[in-house]
């Protein structure tokens, strides 16, 4: 009877949940932040950070003991604080950059990609569905204005008083004067521009996926194309994540592996300085500011947590990390 | 540790029966099967089949019409039967089920014969299943790699079916089997969250013929409100409202057949029976916790019919089937806010023609049935997602041996099947039998090769869509016993099943290029133990019915070649490894009081078991009272208030979609 007793207890103790434990944020400063999308319609977004070669994870659950939300999409720091773009949540959470406290939440947005901020006291938020940019007014923290823009604006960038807007759906590249919260011009490049950077010379390089995508460099004060580096996508992949090293002349982005441009290359490389292995799935690309070191982040198979493989400026392995589910952006903290 | 519990399981529940049983010389098992056997030669002369002797030998679960008319949607009945795993979006939403640790497009469903899943996506959904339109639902591990449901309806006396009584020493039925007949129903019932429904059934039949008609209505807001962990706020759900109506017409003419087919038998029977089943349902989809809102709507419609025709040649013991049907599915679905508006049509085109033959009697135990057929179909869907209308042509022969001396039975069953677009695939099986009838043993022991083909989805979503890939297969084995006590007033069934599964080629859809592509990838093996105790007596005009029930399984995948995949070994996303129930019923005189726990252990919703669904526990009250009149106690009306959720506990079966709080429902039906 004993016996039954204890293999009751047993059958009971293994029907038992398991535990979501929430780990200590590591003390000091720095660190690579992972922002992970988690899952659509799981609400199963995190932040990881990466500090002194140790992943903590979801720091905001262990900040905020709750969790972050559906699918997040961009962290932008600015200031003391960051702001992480909750995509499906439709929200933007304010959080403190160093202890990961909530400070404030952003609500009313549609379907929210990526924050820039333009002033003290004014952001833009581009947009899935909206068929518009949001106007942020950041002392308040809520929605102040629209930009009506049609299609998916993705992301975005502040030079000097224009704000240029990548768009998915539409073939051009949007000038907005920040000034008037207006879009005074465009620029042609292909569909699914899906990212942008400035280089050392001021010019603009534009990333776009789909049949005719390819790698756009832009005079972005004459507003029109240098040139186009073509890269066709096929079904097994797309260019995407466009990143700059921190001396803004040598470009990064992902296809079938990692790519390295120098800004000053007439055409562009025919082998990747990390190839992508069989059943890999490269989703995430970073270049930290502070030591030119690569981040590369695969999703595997998206139901699971990804993992994020680091390199030196050669492309020699340095080591791995498990992180959240999809890990799809790097924000190196100061 | 988790090998230990389940060998622990194993010799905890195995082991005994067999060894009580052997203990048992009350002599229960024979005059039960006995019983049986009468219902098995009646029913194999009517359209029925031969389900009950499949329900005892396979240990399926089966719902007869009372049953059925208790519930509004199969979903409620299939939440509380163990070994599936039900994925309910809300209340009327989309509702799918799983067995025994297989995705829920595994599942094959059938309709009075003819396959109902849509060609889309493999999925049926549940909830535009409404009981009150059926008679009957047989819910099999078998005859899939996730096992199949058959809902059906009767032509002839299936209102009264549940509560024949049958004379086991004159073989002659004393109760509900007359051949005129006639009846009414009427439903209408009230409940929380502005649910409501209105049902009606009419039969009326002779020997020549019978017609039937079922309606059924249902409406609900689901505004209810739940307490949004993600915002920590309490919320009421909107955009949540589902309207449903349908009705299906039945009617059987029989071109031969003289006052009773058992005792004045006519050499030649044969009857033709249509079955025509049209639908509706409009439902808004409400936002996820995460979502602060939603403006996305569904619309289903189907239109579903079966000609049936039958023929008995009683001389030659031959038994012909033909059967033609079609099932035509249109879906919309849009949403204003991402700017989505899709259509999807389907059609399946299915013909059967089949003969069976028997040798032997049921009542000396010697028995050899056979059927041979082959089988047709015609499936064809068009969405702006496929670059061209879709269709596969599918011919299946099939054969089938049914094999019984004395307590032996030997089933043999195999089919092949040829596809336009896919290459011919196997399915067969093989299940021994063996009955104790004096010690009320049943032992079985089966093995089956199932396979499911690709969804137009899989191979021709654009983008995405994949035309190389192959069906997937498995193998399926099975140990089934099952042991009966009698003692006086009381009668106590355990049943124990044991399975395993491997599944190969498994389909899943994986990103490519900024969308997602399917391919044959995923090697899934699944086992488990499904234990069910059930124990009903009577006494002094009280009859009392419990019964407790407990599943395990553990689903993993068995082999990835995915570099760092963390979910080899690891339990597949919302499959849960425990699942109990317990149901107690009390009866006494025309009042019935039933009280239904059901406990569902937590399931992961990521591959690596890094994120999960917490467990949760629900019960339900029922009280019915039943009205009757006449000296046959014919039942005149029927009112019966469920309570459910009655802790009013929080609880998700799919991933931030609430689902409701306490609530009842109140019904009433009367009989005419």
């Amino acid at each position: 009877m004993k016996k039954l007793l204890h293999a009751f207890l047993l059958l009971l103790g293994a029907c038992a949940d398991p535990k979501k434990e929430s780990q200590p944020i590591p003390s000091g400063g720095g660190g690579v932040l992972v922002v992970n999308e988690g899952n659509f319609t799981r609400g199963n977004a995190s932040l990881s950070l990466i500090r002194n070669g140790q992943v903590t994870e979801d720091v905001f659950f262990s900040a905020n003991q709750r969790r972050l939300g559906d699918v997040a999409q961009s962290v932008t720091l600015l200031g003391k604080s960051a702001y992480v773009v909750v995509n499906n949540s439709g929200k933007i959470e304010v959080i403190d950059a160093h202890t990961f406290q909530s400070q404030a939440t952003i609500t009313g947005l549609r379907s929210p990609r990526y924050f820039l901020p333009i002033t003290d006291d004014k952001a833009y938020v581009t947009d899935l569905y909206a068929n518009a940019i949001s106007i942020i007014s950041i002392n308040q923290g809520k929605i102040i204005g629209k930009i009506p823009c049609a299609g998916w604006t993705e992301k975005l960038i502040l030079k000097g008083k224009k704000v240029f807007v990548t768009n998915r759906y539409r073939d051009y590249v949007y000038i907005i004067d920040s000034e008037k919260d207006q879009i005074t011009d465009s620029i042609p490049v292909s569909k699914n521009a899906n990212s942008i950077v400035e280089d050392r010379n001021g010019d603009l390089w534009v990333l776009c996926g789909g049949a005719d995508g390819g790698l756009f460099h832009l005079n972005s004060t004459e507003r029109k194309v240098i040139k186009k580096y073509a890269i066709p996508s096929n079904s097994d992949e797309t260019p995407a994540e466009l990143c700059i090293n921190k001396t803004k002349d040598t470009l990064y982005y992902l296809y079938q592996g990692v790519y390295r441009l120098p800004v000053s290359a007439q055409q562009l490389s025919n082998q990747p300085i990390i190839p992508q292995k069989k059943n890999q799935t490269y989703y995430s690309l970073g270049i930290d500011p502070n030591n030119n070191q690569i981040y590369v982040g695969d999703a595997i198979n998206f139901d699971q947590k990804g993992v994020i493989y680091r390199y030196n400026t050669n492309a020699t392995p340095l080591d791995s990390f498990r992180v959240g589910v999809i890990p799809g952006e790097f924000v190196f903290l100061p | 540790m988790k090998n230990g519990v389940y060998w622990l399981y194993v010799i905890l529940f195995f082991l005994p029966s067999v060894g009580w049983g052997q203990e048992d010389t009350t002599d229960v098992g024979r005059g039960e099967l006995k019983l049986e056997t009468i219902r098995i030669v009646h029913q194999f002369c009517s359209e029925v089949g031969d389900a009950d002797v499949r329900n005892q030998i396979h240990f399926q679960n089966s719902f007869d019409t009372k049953q059925l008319l208790r519930v509004s949607s199969l979903t409620q009945l299939l939440e509380q039967t163990n070994g599936l795993s039900v994925r309910s979006y809300s209340s009327g939403g989309l509702a799918t089920m799983a067995f025994r640790g297989t995705t829920s497009a595994q599942t094959n469903i059938y309709w009075n014969g003819i396959p109902i899943i849509s060609t889309q996506n493999g999925l049926f959904d549940f909830n535009l299943a409404p009981t009150y339109l059926m008679d009957r639902a047989n819910v099999d591990a078998s005859g899939g790699i996730g096992g199949k449901v058959e809902l059906s309806n009767n032509s002839y006396k299936s209102l009264d079916y549940s509560r024949r009584i049958i004379n086991s020493e004159s073989q002659k039925i004393i109760y509900g089997d007359e051949e005129k007949f006639s009846e009414l129903r009427i439903k209408a019932g009230i409940g929380s969250f502005g649910w409501q429904e209105q049902g009606l059934r009419t039969m009326t039949q002779d020997s020549n013929m019978s017609i039937a008609f079922r309606a059924y209505r249902q409406e609900t807001q689901n505004n209810f409100k739940y307490f949004n962990s993600l915002k920590r706020q309490d919320e009421t759900l909107t955009n949540a409202h589902f309207n449903q109506w349908g009705g299906i017409f039945s009617t059987q003419i029989n071109l031969k057949r003289k006052k009773d087919e058992w005792e004045k038998e006519s050499r030649i029977v044969q009857w033709l029976k249509t079955d025509v089943w049209i639908q509706q349902a409009e439902r808004q989809i409400p936002p996820t916790l995460a979502s602060n809102l939603s403006d996305t709507r569904q619309t289903d419609r189907s239109i579903k019919a079966v000609l049936n025709y039958h023929l008995i040649d009683r001389s030659e013991r031959k038994y012909y089937e033909f059967l033609v049907g079609i099932n035509t599915d249109y879906l919309r679905y849009s949403d204003s806010l991402t700017v989505i508006n899709s259509s999807f049509y389907s059609n399946i085109f299915y013909g059967n023609m089949s003969q069976s033959t028997r040798k032997g009697y049921y009542k000396i135990d010697v028995f050899i049935k056979q059927k041979r057929g082959i089988e047709a179909q015609l499936q064809q869907a068009n969405t702006s997602n496929y670059a061209q209308n879709q269709q596969r042509k599918l011919l299946t022969p099939y054969y089938y041996i049914d094999l019984i001396r004395k307590n032996t039975e030997l089933k043999l069953f195999a089919r092949y099947q040829i596809l336009s677009d896919q290459a011919p695939v196997w399915n067969y099986s093989g299940s021994l039998n063996q009955y104790w009838g004096r010690t009320g043993i049943i032992l079985r022991a089966s093995v089956e090769r199932a396979f499911r083909i690709p969804t137009f989805n899989d191979l021709y979503w654009n983008p995405g869509g994949n035309p190389n890939l192959r069906a997937e297969k498995s193998w399926n084995g099975e140990l089934n016993l099952a042991k009966r006590w009698k003692l006086k007033n009381h009668r106590i069934i355990f049943r124990q099943n044991a399975y395993v599964k491997s599944i190969t080629n498994g389909i899943i859809w994986l990103p490519t290029a900024g969308y997602w592509s399917p391919v044959n990838m995923t090697q899934i093996r699944s086992q488990g133990l499904e234990s069910k105790l059930n124990y009903e007596t009577y006494w002094k005009g009280i009859t009392w019915k419990a019964e407790i029930s407990y599943d395990y399984c553990r689903s993993t995948p068995v082999e990835s070649n995915v570099p760092n995949d963390a979910s080899l070994h690891k339990q597949v996303m919302y499959v849960p490894i425990h699942q109990a129930m317990g149901l107690t019923e009390i009866s006494y005189q025309s009042w019935t009081l039933g009280y239904r726990h059901r406990y569902t252990g937590y399931r992961f919703t990521t591959a690596d078991e890094s994120d999960f669904l917490p467990s949760f526990q629900l019960g339900e009250l029922s009280l019915e009272k039943s009205f009757y009149s006449g000296r046959k106690w014919k039942e005149k009306a029927v009112i019966r208030l469920d309570l459910l959720n009655l802790y009013n506990t929080y609880f998700e079966t799919i991933a931030l979609r609430p689902q409701p709080g306490r609530h009842f429902r109140l019904t009433l039906e009367l009989i005419w």
